[in-house]
């Protein structure tokens, strides 16, 4: 199957410049400015077939914006190639526009001072939607936001969450191809994140369309996308499905204990499972090597006063945490990179 | 082109729904504007109080060119001038983004998408003076006619040349600077050129254009042998829309848009 993006050594480097703070700095930076270059992207490859949802993760700055708005073709590349649905994106062709989505979490594209309908309408003339296919789209994807009520209210009169929903709205009207989706959750309650991973894990049912996602929250990324990217300082570091990710730091689960009097943390038993303890020290979890937790589970009932235990896989944000403390496990001379 | 219409169309109904949520600062805008043609008109008229030419030009004539420059300017400020300040702003804050996605011209997104209703308001006023000044000046039906075509000309230039300064701002991010500069030479233009001297007249006639938006359509008017200028000022158009559309492509490649 032929791939819908297809990076090539994808590089973007941005030049900025140093100022001293205070009065003479201000006043030196206007003649001295001692430029440096960052890479904000460094040799980035990737491929991604049609119907992926995939999801580019990693700490702030470490570039997944930056790539998405090459994809998208907002900003152009400084070196590499990248082909998006087999167009140059930062040739900018009306056709790949008319076939690529963007949604900026922390920014908006609708307009803050008329209602949501108005640059609905607004969008339907930018993308040459009929009539028939604007109002059928309009009714089906407000009714699968449940945002019927609010289209005809102002921008600005509407919560974070129901203006997310709008903008999600305004990015699927054209029926894209490819949709972007940078942090669509930022700063939405729980129910709200909830109801737009839901939203677009319907959609993408409905239209098998190629879906990239960037997020802070692995509940996004856990519920939404099979394969996972993880980006650092601009390089990739891991590139596979999400199970694989989980695995980095080995076949792991967490174990969680409940005591019913506080314990001893220095005890030898669990120092060799990264303890994680409560305040009252009458919790601990630990991560146990699959093999093992049948022996360190049993050991730990027989010889601390247990009220309660569960197992859990290891959750993501945990496989983040330690790489991101120590990004060798993963990238080019890491182990487990693809 | 249809299709651009559509869009253009709206566009207005946007701006109609957006001026009719903030009423107070709709009718401060047109009062603020009807202040402004008061204190041009009204200047120049207090100067041929006490000279009765100036340059070649008699009081008609002169305030003629002052309406048919206000003319200018009020279509100016109801279909341009807001997109400047708020291409500064857009280029700040990203918000640009979204607009290089459209599948629609990025120029005609950022220099034609914000209308602003209350300065149409204020059309009749000066189309008024026009017609006022216009008779006084001698000018005859086929000059009326023509007036539109004329002012849709001087419109063309203005766009081309502050669109051209404006896409400095993919340089310079911060927009201020430019936006001040784009004033102060509606202030230049506001005037005849041979009130001008020889090197000023030259500079914005042949490297800054400016000269060129009213000028010679208004000589043209009072003197039909006098329309050289008018041919450079059509040629300007031409020659002003390339290097315009050459920019801005060269501006859009060092978009690096903002850091979410």
């Amino acid at each position: 199957m032929q791939n819908i993006i297809e990076s090539h050594h994808l590089t973007k480097t941005f030049r900025s410049y140093e100022k001293n703070p205070g009065l003479w700095g201000a006043i030196r930076s206007l003649w001295y400015r001692p430029y440096k270059e960052n890479h904000a992207v460094d040799d980035f490859n990737l491929q991604v077939k049609p119907g992926e949802m995939l999801a580019l993760l990693g700490p702030n700055g470490a570039g997944k914006t930056t790539i998405m708005k090459m994809w998208t073709g907002i900003i152009v590349p400084s070196k590499g190639q990248v082909q998006v649905i087999g167009h140059d994106p930062w040739k900018r062709d009306k056709q790949f526009r008319k076939k690529i989505a963007l949604v900026m979490g922390q920014k908006s594209q609708l307009w803050w001072d008329i209602p949501a309908l108005d640059s609905f309408l607004l969008l339907q003339k930018y993308y040459e939607i009929s009539d028939y296919d604007f109002k059928q789209r309009l009714e089906m994807l407000s009714s699968l936001l449940q945002v019927q009520d609010k289209l005809k209210i102002h921008v600005r009169k509407l919560s974070l969450g129901e203006r997310m929903k709008l903008e999600l709205l305004a990015s699927f009207l054209h029926s894209p191809e490819i949709i972007f989706l940078d942090e669509p959750t930022i700063g939405l309650d729980l129910v709200a994140q909830e109801n737009i991973r839901n939203f677009l894990l319907d959609y993408h049912k409905l239209h098998q369309c190629t879906i990239v996602v960037t997020s802070h929250y692995m509940a996004d990324v856990e519920a939404l996308c099979k394969r996972l990217v993880l980006i650092i300082g601009g390089t990739k570091h891991f590139d596979g499905p999400i199970e694989q990710f989980t695995q980095i730091l080995g076949k792991n689960k967490i174990v969680t204990f409940n005591f019913s009097s506080p314990m001893q943390q220095s005890s030898s038993l669990w120092q060799d499972f990264e303890p994680s303890w409560n305040e009252l020290r009458t919790q601990v979890a630990l991560r146990v090597p699959m093999d093992q937790i049948k022996a360190v589970t049993v050991n730990i009932l027989n010889n601390f006063p247990v009220s309660e235990f569960s197992t859990e896989k290891l959750p993501i944000e945990r496989v983040m945490k330690k790489i991101l403390e120590n990004p060798s496990l993963t990238g080019p001379k890491g182990p487990m990179s693809l | 082109m249809m299709g651009y219409i559509a869009i253009y169309k709206k566009f207005l109904d946007c701006a109609f729904s957006r001026a009719t949520t903030f009423r107070t600062s709709f009718f401060l805008i047109v009062i603020m504007d009807i202040f402004f043609y008061a204190s041009v008109l009204g200047s120049v008229d207090f100067i041929f109080q006490h000279v009765s030419n100036i340059g070649s030009w008699n009081r008609a004539q002169f305030l003629f060119f002052l309406s048919f420059m206000l003319a200018v300017d009020n279509l100016h400020m109801a279909f341009l001038s807001e997109n400047f300040w708020l291409f500064a702003l857009d280029l700040r804050s990203g918000v640009l983004d979204y607009i290089f996605l459209r599948p629609v011209s990025s120029i005609f997104l950022c220099f034609f998408r914000s209308i602003r209703i209350a300065s149409m308001l204020n059309t009749p006023i000066v189309i008024y003076f026009l017609i006022h000044f216009g008779s006084g000046a001698g000018l005859g039906v086929a000059d009326f006619i023509l007036l539109p075509f004329l002012l849709i000309l001087s419109l063309f230039i203005v766009a081309e040349i502050e669109i051209i300064i404006a896409t400095l701002m993919f340089w310079l991010i911060e927009g201020n600077g430019i936006n001040f500069l784009r004033m102060q030479l509606q202030n230049v233009a506001r005037w005849p050129d041979f009130v001008y001297g020889q090197w000023a007249k030259r500079f914005f006639t042949f490297l800054c254009p400016v000269l060129l938006i009213g000028t010679p359509s208004v000589r043209f008017l009072f003197r039909k042998t006098d329309y050289f200028p008018l041919l450079c000022q059509c040629f300007a158009v031409i020659f002003l829309y390339f290097i315009m559309t050459r920019f801005w492509s060269y501006g859009l490649r060092r978009y690096e848009s903002a850091s979410s």
